[in-house]
């Protein structure tokens, strides 16, 4: 019998509470590969659990768990891997997938780009998980922690905390649109958004989006992002142009009822989440496309 | 790594920053299995400097032009291939370059990186230690909070904004949706940048020919082994049906409207 799978929370990072079904459902999986019993812990302290490594990773808890399971949210990552490093411990960060693998468990994670699935096993005791959000089905339920991390006994003071900074306000149209076409690099030119909000306008509810790195380069306002670090939608269509389908940016549209993409690279991952694919340069298709809608 | 108590940026002359840089492979470089299911390597030309890394130098570069002093080391962990990104470094504007030599699947451990990375702090005088958010290839995110770790220092990851004010770093960095935090740090600190509106400058002509003269010094980045190990690989199957369409533009085009028409998202007419 191995020591504890031990998931950790922290209630300060909203992102990663969301998580805490998937996470569960991730642990007991591991459990019971592993044959371990399944604990949660909870972070408690005025600080964030992510700037305080070591309060965590001197926790009696902590030091007897064989497995570790954080969400992989951009808290929760990095409270992971801080933790790993002061216990010496490897970490396997995004894991989607955990099976059994002869005398232990193996980890799925994406890699190269996404384009490939790299399987790992923890080869030291304990072996550092964070869960990729979106990758395992929930568990329901309420979630008692068992178990306190008491950040209070190591106050400290830095990085001091400054203020709140307003967070960019999302379009509302695209919360509100039925068909939301989201643009990527790939449209190579920003001269495409002209046609691209010709085909937005064919659609009775639609509206354009873009993935950060439009947004960054200003081709579209920031209002307009959608991914981890924009917003969330759901409509009834998501028409990805130009998205090569980074995690960052999935995150963002995963749960669109119908997905529909565009890009000229076959390899792309977006196909490999789109319920239609069309591989064309987009500087072709585009046209065609406002031709059809026409009904030329 | 300067001892806190001692660190005062504005106060003295040096102001010493290591930039973090991993070299990748293209977004689109093909990645294929070979006959033993492990990637085929792609090949020299078609490896960068990770686009993070980029606006990390590129954030270190303007925080120097900020102060007016600065000197900027640019790292890299990986085989004899990376000095390539080393000399970009110095050709976008780092003072200095240093190779932490390791095979590529160390490069790829970030535990291994973060180690070693934190061998070279340790050893030199830096205020200031910048990586990019997460490498474009591997994802992982956790370089720059394992070496802090490592460090015993502070780090901040998903830095958006980065200055100098008083004596200490200020940081706005930013959570999912786009909530954004403001933090301040007395150095020594670790951050990792994301990207952001601020283009990466491209290297100078001048800078490149001082770069490709450079010697830069390679070390062996020593460390243990990893205790992860890599067992197979896959292609990944699809989560979706991904009906591919057939033809060509014009003929996938009228397929497309079809299927939008039929699930009644269309503006019609009179609608």
């Amino acid at each position: 019998m191995s020591g504890p799978v031990l998931v950790l929370l922290d209630p300060s990072d909203a992102h990663g509470l969301g998580m805490v079904g998937e996470t569960l459902a991730c642990a007991r999986r591991v459990a019971d590969i592993a044959k371990a019993t399944v604990r949660v812990a909870a972070w408690r302290g005025d600080g964030f659990a992510e700037f305080q490594p070591r309060a965590t990773a001197s926790s009696p808890a902590v030091r007897e768990a064989a497995w570790l399971v954080f969400p992989h949210t951009i808290r929760g990552s990095a409270w992971a891997a801080g933790v790993a490093a002061c216990l010496s411990a490897p970490i396997v960060t995004a894991v989607e997938a955990v099976e059994s693998s002869g005398d232990g468990a193996r980890l799925r994670r994406k890699a190269r780009h996404g384009r490939l699935h790299q399987w790992t096993a923890c080869e030291g005791t304990p072996c550092v998980i964070t869960i990729q959000p979106g990758a395992f089905a929930a568990e329901t339920g309420n979630v008692e922690p068992d178990i306190v991390i008491d950040g209070q006994a190591f106050e400290l003071e830095e990085p001091r905390f400054v203020e709140r900074v307003d967070a960019p306000k999302t379009e509302a149209a695209l919360h509100d649109a039925e068909v939301v076409v989201a643009v990527g690099r790939g449209i190579g030119d920003p001269e495409m958004l002209v046609e691209i909000e010709r085909v937005a306008a064919s659609f009775s509810r639609g509206a354009v989006a873009g993935s950060r790195p439009v947004c960054d380069a200003g081709w579209l306002p920031m209002a307009r992002q959608v991914g981890q670090t924009g917003a969330t939608v759901r409509p009834k269509v998501y028409v990805a142009l130009g998205i090569s389908g980074a995690s960052q940016h999935v995150a963002g549209m995963r749960e669109s009822g119908f997905i529909i993409a565009v890009d000229r690279d076959t390899d792309a991952p977006i196909f490999r989440m789109a319920d239609v694919g069309i591989v064309e340069d987009l500087r072709t298709f585009l046209p065609a496309l406002l031709a059809a809608l026409a009904g030329e | 790594m300067r001892e806190a108590d001692n660190a005062q940026p504005n106060a003295r002359g040096a102001v010493n920053i290591l930039v973090a840089i991993k070299q990748v492979p293209k977004a689109d470089a093909p990645a294929r299995l070979d006959a033993d299911a492990r990637p085929v390597a792609p090949e020299r030309a078609a490896f960068v400097m990770n686009e993070y890394d980029e606006h990390a130098l590129e954030a270190a570069l303007r925080l120097r032009e900020a102060l007016g002093r600065g000197r900027i080391v640019a790292a890299s962990v990986g085989p004899e291939r990376v000095a390539i990104v080393l000399r970009r470094a110095v050709g976008m504007g780092a003072d200095d370059a240093v190779h932490l030599c390791a095979s590529d699947d160390a490069a790829d451990d970030p535990a291994f990186v973060a180690a070693a990375l934190a061998g070279h702090a340790t050893a030199n005088d830096f205020d200031l230690v910048v990586c990019g958010a997460m490498s474009a290839d591997s994802m992982h995110g956790v370089v720059a909070p394992m070496l802090a770790a490592f460090l015993d220092r502070p780090c901040l990851t998903n830095v958006v904004e980065l200055s100098v004010e008083g004596g200490e770093v200020v940081v706005v960095r930013e959570l999912e949706g786009g909530a954004r935090e403001r933090f301040a740090v007395r150095p020594p600190l670790v951050v990792s940048m994301q990207t952001g509106p601020e283009a990466p400058r491209y290297p100078r002509l001048s800078l490149m020919l001082r770069a490709d003269r450079a010697a830069i010094p390679t070390i062996d980045a020593g460390g243990s082994a990893t205790a992860l190990r890599v067992m197979a690989w896959e292609t990944p199957q699809p989560t979706r049906r991904v009906r591919f369409l057939d033809g060509d533009a014009a003929a996938k085009a009228r397929t497309l409207v079809e299927i939008l028409r039929r699930r009644g998202v269309l503006k019609e007419a009179g609608r």
